[in-house]
């Protein structure tokens, strides 16, 4: 089990499918982060109700900036399944991999 | 090459694949693979060669028939273990070097990643393991295919098409890495249409045709006798002194020559009788059916076309 986590690993790293999505995902965290703390740093003048500047709090990091995110993450998640396998189907390496000893 | 040990290491019986309701790519194939010989299985493109090889490692499926592949049954992960395959070409990541992707498949087939260097160092591709995959020749992606196949150091390793796409000298190196690989107890199974190859590299040969095992042989065997080849005028004359040397079953007489069952060391004392006979000969020479003339025998011209 940990020589295939470490296999996963291995090949994934450097993938650029994976690097790439993993930018994105970090850029779009940021960007949510970005449009929560702008609100709350910049409150409109009739609105009473505006975003807490407690929203920026790491204890409403999850709430907050990942739940507004979930969907565009899930997305990714979907777009980034159907590259590996399909790449994997692609190169050949699925045969690789299953002809090697499962459970090893 | 072959070991005196004659205990098989891959069995089947009526092993078929029939592809939904349409195609029947194997159908019916007994073959044995005995311990430590190279065995050549041959067949030309569509036979049914990689649909063989696919079942013995339990990539698919058999649609009937069972298979013995290491004293296991195909894709079971115990046989597995003790296999070492190409198949279809060598599959690895074009981003990662050739270590590192050696280096995947150790972990992947619980193998510790010094056998990495080992391997490396067997198909002499150490000094250029730092480079990507992707950047390759064939023969060079074709040798770390092998490496991957060798990483379990395998009772059985199956090649499928190992030369495929090489150039002269690479078809030459990978023979050559062949036979060193199928020296002493490890059995090698490969599958192959190139003739030249096979005839150089293995022991026994199976040869398939539409999906049926049509022969299966040793090499020699599978070449049959040698004989002599005589033309000498009279023909007629020719003939009586022939047929006194060897007998009437040993002389095929057609098209103005002779082809004589017999060894081909006996030439000189062909020659003689016939001169002393008053025969004139004018070509004396030894026969060797080619591999290519059996097969063509035991497909038919058209195949693989």
């Amino acid at each position: 089990m940990i020589a295939t986590i470490r296999a996963e690993w291995r090949k994934n790293r450097f993938r650029p499918a994976f690097l790439v999505s993993l930018a994105v995902v970090g850029a779009s965290t940021v960007f949510v982060y970005g449009i929560v703390w702008y609100l709350a740093t910049h409150p409109s003048p009739g609105n009473q109700q505006g975003v807490s500047l407690l929203t920026l709090y790491p204890d409403q990091f999850v709430n907050y900036v990942m739940g507004i995110g979930l969907l565009l993450g899930e997305a990714m998640a979907v777009v980034l399944g159907a590259v590996l396998a399909g790449s994997e189907y692609a190169w050949g390496t699925t045969k690789t991999m299953l002809t090697q000893r499962p459970g090893g | 090459m072959m070991s005196t040990e004659n205990t098989t290491v891959v069995e089947t019986h009526g092993l078929s694949k029939r592809f939904g309701r349409g195609v029947l790519a194997v159908d019916g194939v007994d073959m044995s693979v005995r311990r430590g010989e190279v065995y050549g299985f041959l067949g030309p493109n569509g036979a049914g060669k990689t649909t063989t090889l696919k079942m013995l490692v339990g990539l698919i499926g058999a649609t009937s028939g069972t298979a013995t592949v290491a004293g296991h049954a195909p894709g079971d992960p115990a046989g597995l273990a003790k296999i070492g395959c190409l198949i279809e070409g060598p599959g690895f990541y074009p981003y990662l070097t050739g270590r590192d992707n050696l280096r995947v498949v150790a972990d992947l087939a619980s193998v510790s990643q010094k056998r990495v260097d080992e391997v490396l160092d067997l198909i002499e591709m150490t000094s250029r393991a730092g480079r990507k995959f992707g950047t390759y020749s064939t023969g060079m992606k074709m040798r770390i295919g092998v490496a991957a196949a060798l990483l379990k150091d395998p009772e059985l390793l199956i090649l499928d098409e190992p030369t495929a796409g090489l150039d002269p000298q690479g078809m030459a190196e990978m023979r050559k890495l062949i036979t060193d690989i199928g020296q002493g107890e490890r059995t090698v199974l490969i599958s192959s249409h190139l003739l030249g190859e096979v005839q150089q590299t293995c022991d026994r040969v199976g040869v398939i045709s539409n999906g049926k095992l049509v022969r299966e042989s040793t090499v020699e065997d599978l070449l049959g006798d040698e004989g002599v080849f005589v033309r000498a005028e009279p023909s007629e004359r020719a003939n009586e002194v022939l047929t006194g040397m060897f007998g009437r079953a040993a002389v095929v007489r057609e098209n103005g020559h002779f082809n004589l069952k017999t060894d081909p060391g006996q030439s000189l004392a062909i020659n003689r009788q016939l001169m002393a006979s008053g025969v004139a000969v004018s070509e004396l020479r030894p026969v060797e059916r080619s591999l290519e003339d059996v097969f063509f025998q035991l497909t038919g011209d058209k195949q693989g076309s």
